[in-house]
């Protein structure tokens, strides 16, 4: 008996009992489509994230100050203008940026309506520094800082969503914070990018003068963080450690500040995105593990329903390994089949799941490979079973069953 | 010799009870004979012939089959000795009711390694042989008792088996179909296949050549028949 009559034959039989066969195989069908489907979903968000951060920019690095309760941070030890200014000098640096921010809700179209906004006070700089892209008017400039000037650039997103339009240069916001509540100039709309804008309830981010922030808040000259361009991208971890010991030599002080940079931001990024992915994955397995064992009890019921026809099949000359052989690939057959309607469910699914996420999922083909090769493996496992039972039945004791 | 069994002995055990089904059988039967084996119902008939397709073990003796020791042998080699010298004909048919005649046929050939065109020519031969030709793309549902039963004959023939064996196998049909079914053997008979017969009926038995009686799991009686009847009617 040859391999190509033994899988017709098998096909044949799994065919017979159609219904039957599409309710076993539905659970491989879900366990291996949610596979395809998150990891498609989960290597499209890597993507976008990746292409963002690189846009915005490889050299940059970002320096944080450290304080905690058992080291709190002293009126010396805060990031200041001068602080920015001092590494501005330094030759392994090209652009200087810093900012604080406060959250704020500012006024929609209906005046008794607000939503939520992330006030950034900034320098010019910012722009260049966070790859920020200015589709109408401009961004802030070194004179809205020097007078200190309460002019606003919003995001495209906002302006539709109080004007009903973006491009919306000259009007005017009511933002209040937690200080009070001020009327803004719209000098600029820009576009987010981020692709992660929106999600998770995110506010968007508003960007104004950092002299008018610290005005606003009393904050003299301090800033929340600095952002640094680094002119050379092969020394960037030298010219973090060189920012950072500047930094103490200028603050007096040690131990106090944190620069890393944007790849180390988004290995962190993708490290838990890789986790969250790899978790959902696991469930999808465990779906998958599920789908197995029915795939193994409906052979087990099968090989029963079939005693007699296994007992005529070795009354006529069936090996003990043609038996075995046949419900073996019956039972591949059956999670073969269901593998493949699952990743084809998995595919599209994972399409039409971005598209409402407005990503595009990535299918890689490894893990089409390891769905292919994980749904043969658990036939083989749960039709091995019943496979043996049916071949070590005795030929008189089969032909027998009633 | 075809079959040469001595001292044969079947003992089924159920737990503490034990039936003793064959005691001390001789037996022997030569190329192109057809016998008949004849008794009550518990005698053994069956166990006998079961024994003889080598699809049950013995609890003791010999069996000679074609000149090979059959208790010698085990496993793929046994499936073997099934499939190329022994046809077997079961009183309730035991066509596999998915396959049509003809591809019920063809499988003692699959297993056998027969392919393809030789092996449909050789199914479709067979069956013509039982007068079945017009037949072969019915399922067993769609067939008659008496047609059921031929298309198992070709299939216990289609490998050329040394010898045919067949239990009961008018006990499901009425008279006109037995008598088919015996002129089918009496054909092939003549043609040269050895046949040994399971049967209740003597009107049946008279159609062979040699008759054995058993009783409680022994030969009580093995004669010749003087004048077989010859089945008519058939083509
Ligand atoms: N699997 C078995 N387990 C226990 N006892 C059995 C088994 N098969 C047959 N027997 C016993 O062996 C004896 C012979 O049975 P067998 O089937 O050979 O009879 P038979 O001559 O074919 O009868 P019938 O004409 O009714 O078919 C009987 O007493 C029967 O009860
Ligand atoms: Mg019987």
């Amino acid at each position: 008996m040859n391999i190509f009559e033994s899988i017709t034959s098998a096909a044949h039989s799994v065919l017979s009992n159609r219904m039957r066969s599409i309710l076993t195989m539905l659970g491989i069908i879900i366990g291996i489509s949610a596979v395809i489907m998150i990891t498609s979903i989960g290597q499209g968000m890597q993507n976008t994230m990746n292409e963002y951060f690189a846009e915005f920019g490889a050299g940059t690095l970002i320096v944080n100050m450290r304080q905690n309760a058992a080291n709190p941070a002293t009126r010396r030890d805060m990031l200041t203008i001068e602080s920015m200014e001092f590494l501005s000098n330094h030759p392994d640096v090209s652009v200087v940026s810093g900012g604080s921010w406060s959250n704020a809700r500012v006024q929609l179209r209906n005046p008794t309506e607000t939503t939520s906004l992330f006030i950034i006070g900034t320098d010019e700089n910012y722009r260049q520094a966070q790859n920020v892209d200015v589709r109408f008017g401009r961004f802030l400039a070194s004179i809205d800082n020097e007078r200190a000037a309460p002019v606003i650039v919003i995001d495209s997103t906002l302006a539709r969503e109080i004007f009903g339009r973006t491009d919306v240069v000259g009007e005017t916001i009511r933002v209040t914070f937690w200080s009070g509540t001020i009327d803004f100039n719209v000098i600029g709309v820009y576009r987010n990018a981020d692709p992660m804008a929106g999600m998770f309830g995110m506010s968007t981010e508003a960007y104004i003068p950092i002299s008018y922030f610290q005005r606003l808040f009393n904050r003299d000259n301090v800033v929340d963080q600095v952002l640094v361009i680094a002119s050379d991208l092969n020394r960037l971890d030298e010219t973090a450690e060189e920012i950072t010991r500047l930094l103490h030599l200028f603050h007096g002080n040690e131990d106090r500040y944190q620069v890393t940079t944007i790849m180390q931001q988004i290995d962190m990024l993708n490290n838990i995105l890789f986790m969250v992915t790899g978790f959902v994955v696991l469930v999808a397995l465990i779906s998958l593990a599920v789908g197995g064992i029915g795939v193994m009890n409906i052979m087990l019921v099968t090989v029963t329903e079939r005693t007699r026809e296994i007992g005529i099949r070795k009354s006529l000359g069936a090996t003990n390994g043609n038996i075995l052989f046949q419900f073996l690939v019956e039972a591949m057959i059956l999670t073969a089949s269901g593998g493949i309607i699952g990743i084809f469910l998995g595919y599209y699914g994972g399409f039409v799941l971005g598209g409402f996420m407005d990503l595009t999922p990535a299918v890689n083909i490894p893990t089409v490979v390891f769905t292919v090769l994980a749904s043969s493996l658990i036939g083989i496992i749960s039709g091995v079973y019943p496979a043996y039972k049916a071949a070590k039945l005795d030929p008189i004791v089969a032909l027998r069953y009633e | 010799m075809i079959i040469q069994i001595e001292n044969l002995f079947k003992v089924y055990r159920n737990g503490s009870i034990e039936v003793t089904a064959l005691r001390d059988v001789g037996f022997s039967v030569g190329i192109g004979e057809f016998v008949s084996i004849m008794g009550q119902s518990g005698s053994g008939k069956s166990t006998l012939m079961n024994i003889l397709g080598c699809l049950d073990t013995m609890s003791g003796g010999k069996y000679f089959l074609d000149g090979e020791d059959v208790s010698l042998i085990h496993g793929k080699k046994l499936a073997q000795i099934r499939n190329r010298k022994i046809g077997f004909v079961f009183q309730s048919y035991n066509l596999l009711p998915r396959l049509n005649a003809l591809q019920n046929v063809e499988l003692p050939m699959i297993y056998a390694g027969t392919r393809g065109k030789k092996r449909r020519a050789a199914a479709m031969e067979a069956l013509e042989r039982v007068g079945l030709a017009e037949r072969v793309h019915h399922k067993p549902s769609e067939l008659s008792g008496g047609q059921k039963q031929r298309v198992a004959i070709a299939r216990a023939l289609v490998n050329s088996p040394a010898i045919l064996l067949a239990d009961e196998p008018t006990g499901n049909l009425d008279s006109r179909s037995g008598e088919e079914i015996m002129s089918i053997f009496q054909r092939l008979n003549r043609e040269g296949v050895t046949i040994v017969m399971v049967t209740h009926e003597p009107d049946i038995a008279n159609h062979t050549n040699r008759i054995v009686a058993f009783k409680d799991g022994r030969i009580i009686s093995d004669e010749l028949v003087k004048n077989p009847v010859q089945a008519g009617g058939q083509k």
